[in-house]
């Protein structure tokens, strides 16, 4: 198992959360997103589309080899080639593969996450294929070298002025923090690698089975760039992307801008069907699908299944609070937040992330908002109870295990409570609180428990 | 190099054996909250709307002048314009003055392709679509060409009102599925992003500008 | 209307008044109120941190503290000498004063007890006869049977748990305006979690905390004098990082507050 960064948790957290510039950028970001969100759903009934979200992907994934083979078919008549990756291994190669059949030096990229997930970028650039991410917030990340910190909103983390700065000493443009002229500058630049560049890869939102069509969602138009204006096209997407029918994007294109930015309909939809046709003028030749398991299969027929139900809207990491204290490079994982909290251990095994379930107050703001209705907090709760089994803190098996013979027996738990209550201002007692003690106050402890008070008959 | 198809399909198999639901009944059902425009002056008026609040805008003309007159107020710079062959065989006569004033081209100059350095060029592209949704403000283009529309500072698409749908609902049907062609592109307002500090900035990568004049005979 | 209480373990030790008050205003409402001496914790603590066994001890421990007679008693339940009053699934009603720990009983018993036989009917009934004090009063007692006089000026802060898992919502706040002299004022964000999260909050106590200040902040931005809540468990952490950072509004959960409204 590759060791991922979710591991230190513990470490990582505590860096973030002492960042006030940080909190404030985040804060600022997840609560105006949570607010536009809010009013975008005004329009329509979200229950409604919730409930036919959550059964089409319910069928999607409990028909998955149906589909996908279905979607395979749909897609190689329309001239698409297939190539199913179990790991992230696999898919780099075959990516690599035909850049270098193609003799391709530059690569424009779009956003996907599982492209994250596999690490692809970092494997091309190494191989000598300069390969540049082309959304904005993509952009500025790998210009900073560093990771996206969530999943539609990558440099949620960073100021006006953390990015002019970067401009300044990566592009050289000059000391200027309107975002106006920042992204006026990076369009310049990327512009230009549009126009040079040989091969372009994009995740892809949805497949669709009934037509083979991959469908891409954006903002800035670079999707439709990187999927169009090269001659060969790669999408790199998870096996669990399939939905049964073209007609379903009514459900699902009204939920997913309005959960991830508040848009009713992100600025640009793509529906691609395959390379050009020949009475087109432009178009890629040749495109390729890569459909990545990585650990997606072996959640099926769990209990954790409806986790493949996700769309990646973003929407429960703008809604944490957690999250937007800690922001998403704390979790050390491409995927963070409550869906990341799942997502992590699942397909990096839960050595990999131990602490990231319990990362959570379970307030189930998560599940609220989930546009296809995954019980987000459940999930972590069954999760937490999967770790718990499999790994036994000892000092923690021995609280647990004497925290239940006190509460089954009302003797015990009577004795105990009088104890603790009596000696609640002793060093010891104290002590055994610290993670309490020293961030908050104790309450004061009465003299009497409630079942005493009871008991004495001075209540009646 | 050989995938992993079957081992997938094995897992996959393996995973799903336990009992599970077959398939599922669709609500057919609209989830708008007020259902949507009967007639095309009520569908015109919440397309400007949605369109107008990202930054677009539309237009009713019921004349080749005003159509003319319109595209020579908003062209003004000699970048160059992109002329798509189906507007020019509808819309000639509202073109005239433009191609006598501007330089353009037509897209039936890219008969045998093109460089996309040429395309990048134009500052302003004027284009047919196959539809237009008045829910969100909508632009649906199914044109043989992909880069005009994403490439231009300014996008002009003209089209009759027969055009304007009224909803999401009624774009994803059969009649646009099997429409044909490589790609179906939804274009709703300018190029836009949030990515620093949440706060909106237009033409990103694509156009800048969208207009959308309906042309009612 | 006959009413067992449910008093969550940490209230019964550390705020006995909220279970005091949670009685005092269920007799004003009229109603016939028994404490079952046997309870303990619900189990919440255990299931919440992945300890699903001991969780479903707990929870049948739980039952059998309000139906001691019945068959599916376990041995632990050492104390049971005499025979205290039996629960009655078709009539009684059990009410704590706690949306986290009513919603342990009510949302997670039925699922952690499906596979027990003995256990399976009688948790998912236990479940539907488990009320938080406030629904109770809504739902069940009827809201405009409640009335009394306070002067505060208050804030209500919702408990996650109470919020999302039981769907309470306004039937706090309709108590709260049948206060002669409260005035009520909406905290900013105020469906946003303050941070407690039972064991999280020692597990993660940075996150906790950054939680509860910012929960703080919108709170002294009402001006309002005390903060009402559902949920004891909240409380305590508020209020504990209040007075750590020397903040002085009173904390109270709307069992006291009541009950003071009607004395």
């Amino acid at each position: 198992m590759t060791e991922i960064e979710a591991r230190h948790f513990k470490e990582l957290y505590k860096k973030q959360i002492v960042n006030d510039q940080l909190r404030a950028n985040l804060s600022k970001a997840t609560l105006q997103a949570v607010d536009s969100r809010g009013e975008s759903f005004k329009e329509v009934d979200f229950e409604f589309l919730r409930k036919q979200a959550k059964m089409i992907r319910e069928e999607s994934v409990s028909h998955l080899n149906q589909l996908l083979s279905q979607f395979e078919d749909h897609a190689r008549e329309n001239g698409c080639k297939i190539f199913y990756a179990e790991t992230p291994e696999k898919a780099r190669a075959y990516v690599l593969d035909v850049a270098m059949k193609n003799n391709v030096n530059l690569i424009v990229k779009s956003k996907s996450m599982v492209t994250e997930e596999i690490e692809l970028v970092p494997f091309l650039s190494g191989k000598g294929i300069e390969t540049v991410e082309t959304d904005l917030g993509e952009y500025i990340v790998q210009l900073a070298k560093e990771k996206p910190s969530h999943i539609t909103t990558p440099a949620i983390h960073k100021s006006r002025t953390e990015i002019a700065q970067l401009f300044h000493d990566k592009i050289g443009t000059e000391m200027n923090n309107d975002p106006k002229f920042l992204t006026a500058e990076a369009r310049r630049v990327l512009r230009e690698k549009f126009l040079s560049a040989n091969m372009g890869i994009s995740g892809a939102n949805f497949l669709i089975a009934e037509t083979g069509d991959a469908v891409i969602v954006e903002n800035e138009g670079n999707a439709r760039l990187s999927t169009s204006s090269t001659d060969i096209h790669v999408v790199v997407t998870g096996i669990e992307k399939v939905i049964p029918k073209f007609s379903d994007l009514r459900i699902f294109m009204r939920l997913l801008a309005r959960s991830s930015t508040g848009q009713k309909l992100t600025s640009y939809v793509s529906v691609l069907r395959g390379p050009r046709r020949e009475e087109e003028k432009d178009g890629p030749r040749e495109v390729h699908i890569v459909l990545v398991d990585n650990g997606r299969s072996s959640l099926l027929g769990t209990e954790h299944q409806e986790v493949l139900n996700c769309i990646r809207c973003g929407a429960c990491l703008n809604v944490c609070p957690v999250y937007r204290n800690i922001g998403g490079h704390a979790y050390g994982s491409v995927y963070p937040g409550p869906i990341g909290s799942l997502v992590t251990p699942m397909y990096f095994g839960e050595k990999n992330a131990p602490d990231l379930p319990f990362a959570s107050s379970l307030c189930g703001n998560c599940t609220e908002v989930c546009p296809v209705g995954i019980e987000i907090h459940h999930q972590l709760l069954s999760l937490r109870n999967e770790i718990v089994a499999a790994k036994k803190s000892r000092i923690e098996r021995f609280l647990f295990k004497n925290y239940r013979k006190t509460m089954l027996r009302p003797g015990r738990y009577r004795m105990m409570g009088r104890f603790a209550r009596m000696f609640s201002k002793s060093a010891l007692v104290r002590r055994m609180m610290k993670q309490w003690t020293d961030y908050r106050d104790l309450p004061e402890f009465p003299s009497q428990s409630f079942r005493e008070m009871y008991k004495s008959g001075k209540l009646n | 190099m050989e995938d992993d198809r079957e081992k997938i399909f094995a897992a996959i198999r393996r995973g799903l054996r336990k009992d599970q639901h077959s398939d599922t009944e669709r609500d057919g059902r609209s989830p708008l909250n007020t259902p949507l425009f009967a007639d095309f002056q009520m569908r015109f008026e919440k397309f400007s709307d949605e369109l107008v609040k990202l930054g677009g805008e539309a237009y009713v003309f019921s004349d080749y002048q005003g159509i003319s007159d319109f595209l020579l107020e908003h062209i003004t710079d000699d970048a160059g314009v992109f002329l798509y062959d189906e507007i020019r065989e509808k819309y000639d006569r509202a073109l005239s003055e433009l191609k006598s004033t501007r330089a353009y081209k037509l897209s039936t100059d890219f008969e045998n392709g093109y460089d996309k350095r040429d395309v990048a060029a134009f500052g302003s592209a004027i284009l047919p679509c196959a539809a237009c949704i008045a829910e969100t403000g909508t632009i649906v283009l199914r044109n043989n060409m992909r880069l005009p529309a994403a490439l231009a500072t300014r996008l002009f698409v003209i089209t009759e009102p027969a055009r304007l749908i009224a909803s999401l609902d009624e774009l994803f049907t059969e009649k646009f599925r099997d429409a044909g062609g490589s790609n179906l592109f939804l274009v709703t307002g300018p190029s836009r992003t949030a990515d620093i500090e949440k706060e909106l900035v237009t033409g990103v990568h694509g156009p800048k500008e969208v207009y959308v004049i309906f042309h009612k005979e | 209307m006959r009413v067992f209480l449910f008093v969550p373990c940490f209230v019964d030790q550390l705020f006995p008044n909220v279970a005091v008050s949670t009685l005092k205003v269920l007799q004003h409402l009229g109603c016939e109120v028994l404490f079952p001496g046997d309870q303990t914790c619900c189990g919440q603590p255990a299931y919440n941190s992945g300890y699903f066994d001991e969780a479903r001890l707990m929870a049948m421990h739980q039952i059998n503290s309000f139906m001691p007679n019945s068959p599916t008693r376990n041995h632990y339940s050492t104390s049971l000498g005499k025979t205290e009053s039996e629960f009655d699934l078709k009539r009684d009603y059990a009410v704590g004063p706690s949306g986290s720990c009513v919603a342990m009983i009510r949302n997670f018993y039925p699922g952690l007890l499906e596979t027990d036989q003995r256990y399976s009917q009688v948790a998912a009934e236990f479940a539907t006869r488990t009320f938080e004090l406030t629904e109770f009063i809504n739902n069940v007692v009827g809201v405009e049977k409640f009335s009394g006089k306070l002067n505060a000026i208050v804030s209500f802060h919702d408990s996650c748990h109470g919020l999302r898992e039981l769907g309470i919502k306004d039937g706090p706040r309709n108590i709260l305006r049948r206060i002669d002299g409260l005035k009520l004022v909406e905290l900013p964000y105020n469906e946003v979690c303050c941070g407690f999260g039972g064991t999280f909050s020692v597990k993660f106590p940075e996150i906790s905390v950054a939680m509860a200040d910012e929960k703080l902040k919108n709170f002294s931005q009402t001006k309002a004098d005390i903060l009402v809540s559902t949920d004891t468990s909240c409380l305590m952490h508020l209020q504990g990082r209040a007075k750590r950072e020397g903040f002085n509004q009173r904390f109270a959960h709307i069992a006291e507050i009541m009950a003071e409204s009607i004395s």
